[in-house]
């Protein structure tokens, strides 16, 4: 970065940034306007809600807390291991007639423990994220291949199937549950200490510790909030299939990347914003839809969503300025 | 003498800021051209401009008599210019042959032993005596900054400017660039020399460019100007004589450190801090001054040792535990370790607060405790939701300082309070240190600018090799018994009224 001894006008950047941040809103309106015209069947309640907005929750809650991870200049590769990690430790539970409350509990407590590790070696142990993540999204995986043998632990209680994959007011729960978590992960990030120290972390860690803040703390805390959510997007998953597969997850980490950068978080580290991750997920889940609904071939749809990273890549290059 | 370079009128603005404003600056055959002023002058945006980095708005340039276009700073090295950047551009793992030979390699496949036989002469030009095919990463930085140099003689350069060039070096390194530039200059290359630091303009510099606001103030041959006048120039006013505060009233014990060992940095590091008294650790860099500031701190592991502070024992270092007992701390390099340069300068200041849970972080009661510090210390602009990377260095360290003013602070550790920044900033720094030991904070400073050591303590440690090798109290001080201690030069040590450890 070139040493700027130059001042200028105060606020243009944090201005250029809603402009970005609006400009994904803009694209993602434009597209749901033109195929809206030019896609049939595209233009209608249940498929906004449920051929977008339901396929974008998933990948949204997962995005959240990698959003969090990359802010302070991290990754986690983990979190699709994670999911089906606290998925069939969950699902296990509950057919052994666990309450299927508890089963949530402990099956979050396992997303947390699986980030916990993940932070601490981090932090701790001094790894690079992405060597961390790599080798324990292979580890994590494995211990559920082993936990079920390798078999999908079927049938799950009526009751809990119901209660996150059923609907309120016509609205899928798993939507409503990404919605609130995005407000509520926003409102930390902007109005809390925590969310505050967490970005200057990822703008200089070493600045932050040496003005005396734990910054381990809160660099883990980000790895356990990314195993969180992505074993309550699993839970919110298998109650919509009705069965945990240790399999689960596989690319999650891709696609939840794939959002929070097209949302505009950096990978340098020190910005990014949760409402971008959601459009992100918003984006990519519509194209994919259109794309389904045009009857595309699936390997043209991945040709497609390789391009809208690209392309919001370099949108991004070029609207940051130098 | 002839004209290697002739810039006019030139003009530059940012997103409507006029940074440049018709200023025009010369280099002759031969000639150290200073180019002076604040940060925020202009300076950088001038020199990236003779560059090619910035292009500027209107204005001509002329190398050699021929008006040129620079678009790119590989455009600028065609034309025979080069710059030593302040940071240095050195790939580390690269050995300084292949440094020096950049871009110049000749064949595409390398035939490490000729290099090495090119640069021998370049080396020797700039007396750098390290072997050609040591990686340049083992060098120091003023063995790093003459391979620079090497470079940009073995591209022939005719203009070099060198951005601060001194600001890393010391005492008897800065001599070595001496005779560099002056053997550069005798070979009729032309020379844009930035520096904060008088003497060197005054051992280096034919004439002196000030620049003030983005303004051209003028050029002045350097034989026919005092320092003040210069000062004047680029303030615009008179700063208050520099004379040295009246003495203070030193306290009860505040820090004290005993025994403090790291192995292979430094050695039974013993000392102590009043309130409302200033202590300096001096010496030469590397004698592990930085070191035993970030040690108290808790920044960097300890191997034996122990810290009480008001007396009380602390148990287990590290900046968490310091920075609730009341310790505060300001890192030498500021880029890397003092500032988050996307954040505001708000979030910069209340970092600390925030922890101690004296602040929120609603932006109004950031304001509450933002905006009379920025008032207190004179930040400009005044404006706390500016983004810190945009204030100049003197300002950022202040955005700093007020960061332990806000959380508040018995003890300050501070490294190189005044490291690339203005006079008048350094000022109003100078001025803060002292209020702040009036109020009882007890400030341990490391310092390598004598005169501020000699300004500003109260009492001089002066360590060498890793070793405490004395103290001088502010009467015994001066810079030859400061040095002769670094060093551990024979003839000072005599002097009796110095007791060396």
């Amino acid at each position: 970065m070139q040493k700027t001894q130059v001042s200028t006008p105060s606020n243009r950047t944090t201005i250029i940034e809603r402009l970005r941040e609006a400009g994904i809103l803009a694209i993602l309106l434009l597209g749901a306007v033109v195929f809206s015209f030019t896609v049939p069947s595209f233009f209608s309640v249940d498929n906004a809600i449920n051929g977008i907005g339901l396929s974008a929750a998933i990948n949204t809650i997962v995005a959240i807390g990698l959003t969090y991870v990359i802010i302070t200049g991290g990754i986690d590769l983990s979190v699709g291991s994670t999911a089906a990690l606290a998925a069939v430790i969950g699902a296990d539970l509950m057919q052994r007639g666990l309450p299927a409350l508890l089963a949530v509990l402990i099956a979050l407590a396992v997303g947390a423990a699986a980030g916990l590790i993940n932070g601490l070696l981090v932090t701790r142990v001094q790894l690079a994220p992405f060597i961390v993540t790599l080798g324990t999204m292979t580890f994590y995986r494995g211990l559920a291949l082993s936990y079920t043998g390798g078999q999908p632990i079927l049938s799950l209680p009526d009751g809990y199937k119901r209660a996150l994959g059923g609907d309120v007011l016509g609205l899928p729960i798993p939507l409503i549950a990404a919605l609130l978590l995005v407000a509520a992960f926003t409102l930390i990030l902007r109005y809390t200490k925590t969310g505050q120290y967490i970005l200057a972390i990822g703008g200089n860690a070493e600045a932050v510790r040496l003005s005396g803040i734990n910054t381990s703390r809160y660099i883990t805390l980000t790895y356990v909030i990314s195993g969180m959510l992505a074993a309550f997007a699993a839970l919110v998953l298998i109650a919509q299939l009705g069965a945990a597969e240790p399999i689960l997850g596989s690319g999650w980490e891709l696609s939840a990347i794939a959002a929070s950068v097209v949302g505009g978080t950096s990978l340098a580290g020190g910005k990014g914003n949760v409402v971008g991750a959601l459009l992100g997920a918003l984006l990519l889940s519509m194209l994919q839809n259109v794309l389904t609904l045009l009857g595309v071939q699936a390997f043209y749809q991945l040709l497609a969503t390789g391009l809208i990273i690209i392309g919001a890549m370099v949108i991004d290059r070029y609207t940051r300025g130098n | 003498m002839t004209e290697l370079l002739s810039a006019q009128h030139i003009n530059k603005s940012f997103s409507g800021v006029h940074v440049l404003k018709d200023v025009q600056f010369s280099l002759r055959a031969g000639e150290v051209h200073a180019l002076l002023g604040e940060n925020g002058a202009g300076k950088s945006t001038l020199l990236k401009t003779l560059f090619g980095i910035y292009t500027p708005d209107s204005g001509t340039l002329s190398i050699a008599g021929q008006p040129v276009t620079l678009h790119s700073p590989k455009d600028a090295q065609t034309h025979g210019i080069a710059m030593i950047h302040q940071e240095l551009a050195l790939i580390p793992e690269l050995s300084v042959a292949q440094n020096v030979l950049l871009g110049n390699e000749g064949k595409e496949v390398l035939n490490y032993a000729q290099m090495e036989a090119r640069v021998r002469p370049f080396l020797a030009q700039v007396g750098l005596t390290a072997a050609p095919n040591t990686p340049v990463k083992r060098l120091t930085i003023a063995q790093q900054q003459m391979v620079e140099i090497a470079r940009a003689v073995a591209r022939q350069a005719r203009i070099i400017i060198m951005d601060e060039p001194t600001s890393s070096l010391t005492t008897h390194e800065i001599e070595q660039l001496y005779v560099v530039v002056r053997e550069l200059t005798a070979s009729g290359v032309g020379i844009i020399y930035v520096s904060h630091h008088f003497d060197e303009i005054e051992a280096l510099a034919d004439r002196v460019t000030v620049l003030r606001d983005g303004n051209y103030i003028g050029t002045v041959d350097q034989k026919d100007v005092t320092q003040d006048q210069l000062v004047t120039m680029m303030v615009g006013r008179e700063l208050a004589a520099q004379d040295a505060p009246e003495d203070r009233t030193p306290g009860a014990v505040r820090l004290d450190v005993r025994g403090l060992n790291r192995a292979g940095v430094f050695e039974d590091v013993t000392l102590q801090v009043h309130a409302g008294e200033v202590v300096t650790l001096a010496g030469l860099i590397g004698a592990g001054r930085t070191e035993v500031l970030r040690a108290i701190y808790g920044a960097d592991p300890i191997s034996s040792g122990q810290i009480e502070l008001d007396g009380q024992p602390v148990p287990r270092l590290s900046p968490a535990v310091m920075m609730r007992r009341g310790v505060g701390f300001i890192a030498e390099d500021r880029r890397h370790q003092g500032i988050v340069p996307d954040a505001k300068v708000s979030v910069n200041m209340m970092l600390t607060s925030w922890a101690k849970g004296l602040v929120s972080v609603r932006e109004a009661d950031m304001r509450r405790s933002v905006e009379p510090q920025m008032q207190a210390l004179g930040i400009r602009p005044a404006n706390p939701n500016q983004t810190i990377r945009r204030l100049s260095g003197g300002n950022q360290q202040k955005v700093i300082l007020g960061r332990w003013l806000a959380a508040g602070c018995g003890v300050l550790l501070i490294d190189e309070p005044t490291r690339g920044i203005d006079v008048a900033s350094k000022a109003d720094i100078y001025r803060l240190v002292d209020e702040l030991a009036r109020q009882g904070v007890a400030v341990l400073m490391v310092s390598s600018e004598l005169p501020e050591v000699l300004r500003l303590s109260d009492r001089i440690l002066v360590m060498r090799e890793g070793r405490l090798a004395g103290e001088l109290s502010r009467a015994q001080a001066s810079e030859e018994r400061i040095l002769a201690l670094a060093t551990g030069a024979q003839t000072h040590a005599k002097d009796p009224s110095i007791h060396a450890v």
